[in-house]
């Protein structure tokens, strides 16, 4: 056959007689994205991202019907080329309607896959479930008590009436291993002879080496303490999370090749330059370990002691003596942890003395209300403001505040009230008013002016290369979840470093999302019923107040099933093979580039296998032709004109009336998920490249 | 009182303070043993250079701009115990240090300003006084936001 | 009584809406003896109904704006007393009669509103259907395209592709199977050249298919007529009727070996059904979305077949071009752009309507001296061409000639032959606004830019008219406008940004005003404006009458005063006000 001779993006190309430039340029290793172009069918061009630029045209072509002709200068890569196929994208995506992934994994900062691990409680697979987790978090148990849920915070089910428990089922997954005697082993790629030392034992470092050991990538783990856990075992109470399940999460890490060196502090006992020689890349998870002083008068006496010290002390012995009266001053999650655990060790009275109104704390409401119901009081809208001796005991100073104006953030400060002065006696006083990041033991790094270690938020790259960081000691004192989240970003980037290639984190496709709750169509959450969150059992108050045993005892098997029924399986089921996320993540494409109307959300899935959701076609076309020209059925096709222009069902009636045996492969030539196959799963987590390599 | 006999000389004892502060945090900035403490004192420096320009300005066209809304005293720093400047303090301790050095401007002007006859000298105070309780709040705000974090 | 009279009277679709049936009726009863007879539009809207008596000895008295007791008078006078009622005479010799036909040269409507539409024989009797017998008894195929092409007949569809090329193209297919098709899905909004040429002289039309189906080799053809064009569809009914009862249409033409079968096709009235391709969809029975060219419809048209699509203006051009010559025609107008083009006058116009001028005459001269000027003491601001597709000229810019080339480069497009005009009361951005509705709603859906990108630039739009632009709006309408020309499929979406573009270009500082100050100086947009008495008010009251909603108070020959809380900013005041006292604030 003849070949013709055109100019591709420069260089000379070929092309058969009646070759399109799309069929030419792909040949040439040119990509040319399309929606509506399929080889069995006509060229129909109706999507134009496939537009190209041919020298000698007034406007840009559709690559996918536009034959190559001799001597034709045609552009593929160029500005305008490029510009409109941003453009295209972003009016498409301008008129879609859908989740790609739930708003539960896209708020999960370890990015675990939520709907898939709760479906498969849901259908008593537990291994399988607690698999999925472990594959893309460690700590599964750790977190399953003690995560702030940032995921149920985004559960569309509170549309219906309240979010799904996931914390709590992703606890019950890790805890039915335990109860089963089985072991979940992540997934692991062969090692590449490479070494990482992890500094820190808490869950940035934990996190860090659980994904380096998946990439292959041998680890130390060093940690100034005698044991594993960082912040969540010397900063959290053994009532909320027992330190077997802590060691028994730390052991998976270890049986995946890790060795852990306690009781071996940096700047010390290491020093960073030492571990930069000895090892291929450092990591460091040090955490926020430094209790913020009150700086009051009195501080020093015998008997005031900051949070992190009096629980790090307790976390060691359980029987450390007490007195009857304890105050303890601040609102954080740490105070009220102190303050419970004060109870547990023998106090009569703990006090919670806070600056500002029960609203402004930051610590969980649920705990609040924990530490009420065990006894603890509280004692708002007052300031410290010197301690003194007073015989054995210590007599505190207090002043009383009001809430000032809301400043130009927004928020109402704390004021003095002048003269308002009042005092209380007690036996010891517990500040936990806050923790700082002291990164002086890692010298030479460059730091933020509050003293935190400056690292890249995608890949937690330091100003030393080699030197990755991620944690409270980067972002100041925050959530475990963040810090898992650090670690495992900081492995991928780790790993990228070590491999030679660019360091960029764990990219992430682009996401399409109905928007927040305020958002979401009225029709989706009407199509369930109502059916409440299944209650987390727990120890009475009276029963759990003098111990340390576990407060919150977990769901059992038919609670933790039926809570994991009710999740409405949000993201789409085409969500990896969905060629407008694809196109929209190469080409950096946004759904609010332009604002304005969108298709109404419109889901039918009365056909026996296809679901029909029309809010997410791109009116491509492609279906239309497949039933025209392959099925030779005409059910389905265009109606309407402009914007409201919309594929349906032949005479605009319900899916069910048009079932053609044929119609299931509509599913497979949809671009997007806009007809989709009942049994296919909804969407779960990109598969990691590693995963796939295990599994070949 | 008679070394404040006019405005042009207030506003020149008033740009010498702000110069002295300046000076002190770089000073201090110098000595600093960490980066963070450097990059901080360093900061402080920069916000007092910028009191010192805005006074500059003032005296240029011979008046003092005042800071719009209400100028609130969180007085967060009146009963934290002083601290000694030095090159390893803390980042709370130099905030302790500048929530009370402009303290100690603000009542002074104060205090200057319940002593002057001169009702033009008397405004004038009134605004340094003002201006540098806008000064103590901005490091007020940040002291809670960063070291009362969780109280 | 006096002599036996002939009464003619205007039966088109704007002279009945005007009233003309009534009269009709009326002159059926009270003048039996007369020869009652219908004829189609002159194309002086402005002066409907219309009545021509024609004496025994050919003299013609045309009377307009006829109103029943207008009629009543003429009955009396002139019919029944012999004695024409000078008055109401509408004299193309002298007056305003004079100036609006002085610049005009009918040739596409040389008969309309001469003949009797629903009658062959006279247009016969004005040398009717005798081109075709030319071209059939004198001629071949290749000789008449070559005729065509040498006259210089350009598509008057809008694109104005050479007329004679695209008849040449088809002739060239050798296929036993060929189509023609006139195009009369005259879309756009004020355009209605078409339906008043169907309905004043379809045998024009007809007679024109027949040459273009000789020279194309073909023996089909479809009249693609919008379905809101009903007594269009009946005229073109009867027309085809009597013409095949002739043997001018048919079977063996004249007595030649040559046939052509014609069927009227009525459209659903979806303006992208004037794209070629998707009007041969819809004839096909498909949806119409229009198809990718290549292959272009004279190599695969209609059902496959090698098609030949023209415009009814074009088609009726024909038979002029044949019967008088390429050189006659040719020598009319501008070096590119040869004939004479039909435009549909409306908007701030005197002399509202019909008019066909010589290409090569001025703007200016066809809205100030054919269209007598806007008709009030408000300036002409600009003149808006070729409708949705078109663009706004601004009246600087009036003496661009009517030339394709020439009124493409100020952005607008010679178009269809729309043609409104403009005063300072007209907000361009509004205008603009109005033109993007009305073509973002008839995407046909099918391109992502088209469907998309026009409702997204016609939301913009909406906010700026809405006092609610953001400056970065007007980037995102020129990146939008070049971006949708660029990628659409058809002439509707390449097109559709036009009148953004074009009133981008002279009037952007009417888009920064909306924006920046929130001022329409127009006095449109209610979000952006306000009205206020100036003191040349002369206290006529006119306005405090008009003003829907009580807001105008004031005494007889004392100042009026707008109440701004009551005013809805309708405007009404100064459109009612003769002397130019109220004042956009």
């Amino acid at each position: 056959m003849s070949k013709l001779t055109f100019t591709l993006n420069g260089k000379p190309a070929e092309a058969s007689a009646g070759e399109t430039i799309l069929d030419a340029a792909k040949a040439a290793g040119f990509f040319i994205p399309t929606f509506c172009h399929r080889e069995d069918l006509k060229p129909f061009a109706s999507c134009f991202v496939c537009a190209v630029e041919v020298e000698g045209r007034r406007s840009l072509v559709p690559s996918c019907s536009t034959e190559v002709a001799e001597g034709m200068v045609v552009n593929t890569e160029n500005e305008r080329v490029k510009g409109a196929r941003k453009t295209c994208l972003d009016l498409l995506l301008s008129d879609h309607v859908g989740d790609c992934l739930g708003p539960c994994m896209t708020s999960c900062p370890a990015g675990i896959d939520i709907p898939g691990f709760v479906s498969h409680i849901a259908k008593g697979e537990d291994q399988e479930s607690l698999k999925l987790i472990v594959d893309n978090m460690p700590l599964a148990g750790c977190l399953g008590r003690v995560c702030t849920r940032p995921c149920e915070e985004a559960c569309r089910r509170q549309l219906v009436e309240e979010p799904i428990a996931i914390c709590q089922l992703k606890r019950f997954a890790a805890d039915q291993a335990i109860a089963n005697g089985e072991e979940v082993e992540p997934a692991k790629l062969p090692g590449i002879g490479k070494k990482v030392a992890v500094v820190g034992a808490g869950p940035s470092g934990l996190a860090a080496a659980h994904f380096l050991l998946m990439f292959g990538i041998d680890c130390t783990v060093f940690d100034a303490h005698e044991a594993p856990g960082g912040m969540i075992r010397y900063g959290i109470p053994s009532y909320r999370l027992p330190r077997d399940i802590i060691d028994g999460e730390v052991a998976v890490i270890e049986k995946l090749g890790a060795e852990f060196k306690y009781n071996t502090r940096l700047g010390q006992d290491i020093t960073l330059e030492q571990l930069r020689e000895e090892y291929d890349a450092v990591f460091l998870g040090l955490g926020a370990q430094k209790a913020s002083g009150m700086r009051t008068p009195g501080e020093d006496l015998p008997g005031v002691e900051s949070g992190i010290e009096f629980l790090g002390k307790v976390s060691r012995d359980e029987t450390l003596p007490i007195g009857n009266n304890v105050i303890v001053v601040g609102g954080g999650n740490t105070a009220i942890d102190a303050a419970r655990t004060a109870l547990r060790m023998g106090a009569d009275e703990v006090t919670l003395v806070y600056r500002r109104a029960r609203e402004q704390m930051p610590a969980w409401a649920e705990e609040i209300d924990a530490a009420l119901d065990e006894g603890v009081k509280l004692q708002t809208l007052a300031a410290p403001v010197k301690i003194e001796q007073a015989g054995d005991q210590l007599e505190m100073t207090c002043i009383r505040m009001e809430l000032g104006e809301p400043d130009a953030s927004g928020r109402r400060r704390p004021m003095p009230v002048e003269g308002s002065e009042f005092t209380m006696t007690v036996d010891n006083i517990i500040a936990a008013i806050g923790q700082n990041v002291d990164a002086t033991m890692a010298p030479g790094l460059e730091l933020t002016s509050w003293g935190s270690i400056d690292a890249n938020e995608q890949t937690g790259q330091t100003s030393v290369e080699d030197v990755f960081s991620g944690g409270d000691c980067v972002t100041g004192a925050d959530i475990a979840v963040n810090a898992v989240a650090a670690g495992r970003r900081a492995a991928f980037a780790i790993n990228q470093f070590l491999q030679g290639e660019a360091v960029v984190g764990d990219p992430k496709g682009y996401n399409h999302s109905m928007g927040a709750l305020d958002e979401v169509p009225a029709d989706v959450p009407a199509a369930f019923e109502k059916n409440n969150r299944v209650p987390m059992p727990h120890l009475d108050a009276g029963q759990r107040a003098k111990t340390f045993e576990e407060v919150e005892t977990g769901f059992t098997e038919e609670l933790a099933r039926a809570e994991a029924a009710r999740c409405m399986e949000c993201g789409c089921r085409d969500a990896h093979e969905c060629s407008l996320r694809d196109f929209a993540t190469r080409y950096d494409a946004r759904a609010d580039r332009f604002g304005g109307d969108r298709r109404e959300y419109r889901r039918d899935d009365s056909h026996a296998v296809l679901v029909y959701e029309e809010h997410k076609c791109i009116q491509c076309g492609t279906c239309v032709r497949v039933c025209d020209e392959l099925l030779k059925s005409p059910c389905l096709g265009f109606a309407g004109r402009g914007f409201e222009a919309r594929i349906k069902p032949a005479l605009d009636r319900a899916m069910v009336l048009i079932g053609d045996e044929d119609l299931p492969s509509l599913a497979e030539y949809c671009p997007v998920g806009a007809l989709t196959l009942k049994t296919d799963p909804v969407a779960t987590l990109e598969p990691e490249a590693f995963l796939n390599t295990k599994e070949d | 009182m008679e070394k404040f006999e006019s405005v042009e000389a207030v506003l020149d004892f008033a740009i010498e303070r702000e110069q002295e502060a300046v000076d002190f945090y770089e000073g201090l900035a110098e000595q600093a043993d960490n980066a963070a403490l450097e990059k901080t004192l360093t900061a402080f420096a920069r916000v007092e250079a910028g009191h010192k320009q805005k006074l500059i300005v003032a005296k240029t066209y011979g008046a003092v701009v005042e800071s719009r809304g209400t100028v609130v005293d969180m007085k967060v720093g009146d009963y934290l115990v002083p601290v000694q400047a030095g090159p390893n303090m803390t980042l709370q301790d130099a905030l302790i240090i500048a929530m009370k050095r402009e303290k100690a401007a603000m009542d002074m002007y104060t205090d200057l300003a319940a002593i002057v006859d001169d009702s033009d000298l008397n405004a004038l105070f009134t605004k340094l006084a003002r201006e540098e309780a806008t000064h103590k709040l901005t490091f007020e705000t940040s002291y809670e936001e960063n070291f009362l974090s969780e109280n | 009584m006096s002599e036996a009279l002939k009464v003619s009277v205007g039966m088109s679709t704007c002279n009945m809406a005007a009233g003309s049936e009534a009269l009709f009726q009326t002159l059926e009863k009270e003048v039996p003896d007369a020869e009652l007879s219908i004829m189609g539009c002159l194309g002086q809207c402005h002066a409907e109904p219309q009545i021509r008596v024609t004496a025994s000895d050919g003299q013609d008295y045309l009377y307009h704006s006829v109103n029943p007791a207008k009629l009543k008078k003429i009955i009396s006078d002139h019919l029944q007393g012999g004695t024409p009622v000078d008055a109401w005479l509408f004299d193309g010799s002298k007056g305003s009669g004079a100036e609006l036909m002085q610049k005009q040269q009918r040739i596409v409507l040389r008969n309309c509103g001469e003949v009797n539409p629903e009658n062959i024989e006279e247009y016969l009797s004005r040398g009717g259907y005798a081109a075709l017998e030319k071209v059939l008894k004198e001629s071949d195929p290749a000789a008449v395209c070559e005729t065509v092409l040498a006259s210089g007949l350009r598509g008057r569809g809008g694109a104005g592709f050479p007329t004679g090329l695209k008849w040449k193209f088809a002739l060239a297919e050798d296929k036993p199977k060929k189509y023609v098709v006139c195009n009369a899905d005259e879309g756009d909004p004020g355009a209605f050249m078409d339906r008043s040429t169907l309905e004043s002289d379809p045998h024009a039309v007809l007679e024109g298919m027949a040459i273009q189906a000789f020279a194309t080799g073909a023996n089909e053809g479809y009249i693609y007529c919008r379905a809101e064009y009903p007594l269009a569809i009946a005229r073109l009914e009867i027309a085809i009727a009597q013409a095949e009862a002739k043997g001018l249409l048919g079977k063996n033409i004249l007595g030649t070996d040559f046939c052509l079968d014609l069927h009227i096709k009525a459209g659903a009235g979806a303006f992208v059904c004037g794209e070629e391709t998707a009007l041969m969809a819809s004839i096909e029975g498909e949806r119409g979305m229009p198809r990718l060219r290549p292959p272009f419809p004279a190599q695969s048209g209609l059902f496959g077949k090698p098609t030949t699509i023209n415009n009814v203006e074009t088609l009726a051009s024909v038979p002029w071009v044949i019967g008088n010559g390429a050189e006659a025609y040719s020598a009319i107008g501008t070096e590119k752009s040869k004939g004479t083009k039909v435009f549909a006058l409306a908007g701030k116009i005197k002399r509202g309507g019909l008019v066909e001028v010589p290409m090569g005459i001025t703007l200016r001269e066809v809205v100030e001296e054919v269209g007598g000027g806007t008709g009030s003491h408000r300036k002409v601001k600009a003149v808006q061409m070729g409708g949705p597709s078109g663009g706004c000229i601004p009246e600087s810019l009036l003496d661009t000639r009517i030339d394709y080339d020439e009124v493409s480069s100020t952005g607008a497009i010679m178009g269809s032959g729309g043609m409104i005009v403009l005063d300072d009361t007209t907000c361009m951005v509004d205008v603009a606004r109005y033109f993007l509705d009305f073509t973002q709603k008839e995407s046909c859906g099918k391109c992502t830019f088209c469907r998309i990108g026009t409702r997204r630039m016609l939301e913009v739009l909406t906010r700026i008219c809405e006092g609610n632009g953001v400056p970065e709006d007007i980037q995102t309408l020129e990146e939008l406008a070049v971006q949708i020309k660029d990628t659409s499929l058809c002439g509707l979406g390449q097109t559709a940004p036009n009148p953004v573009l074009t009133t981008l270009r002279y009037f952007r500082e009417e888009y920064e005003e909306h924006i920046n100050d929130k001022k329409c100086r127009a006095g449109k947009c209610k979000a952006l404006c306000g009205f206020e008495i100036a003191d040349n008010c002369t206290g006529c009251t006119v306005c405090a009458r008009k003003c829907p909603v009580d807001a105008i108070t004031g005494v007889v020959k004392g100042m009026h005063l707008i109440d701004q809380d009551k005013c809805i900013q309708c405007g009404v005041c100064r459109d009612v006000c003769k002397f130019d006292a109220v004042k956009v604030i």
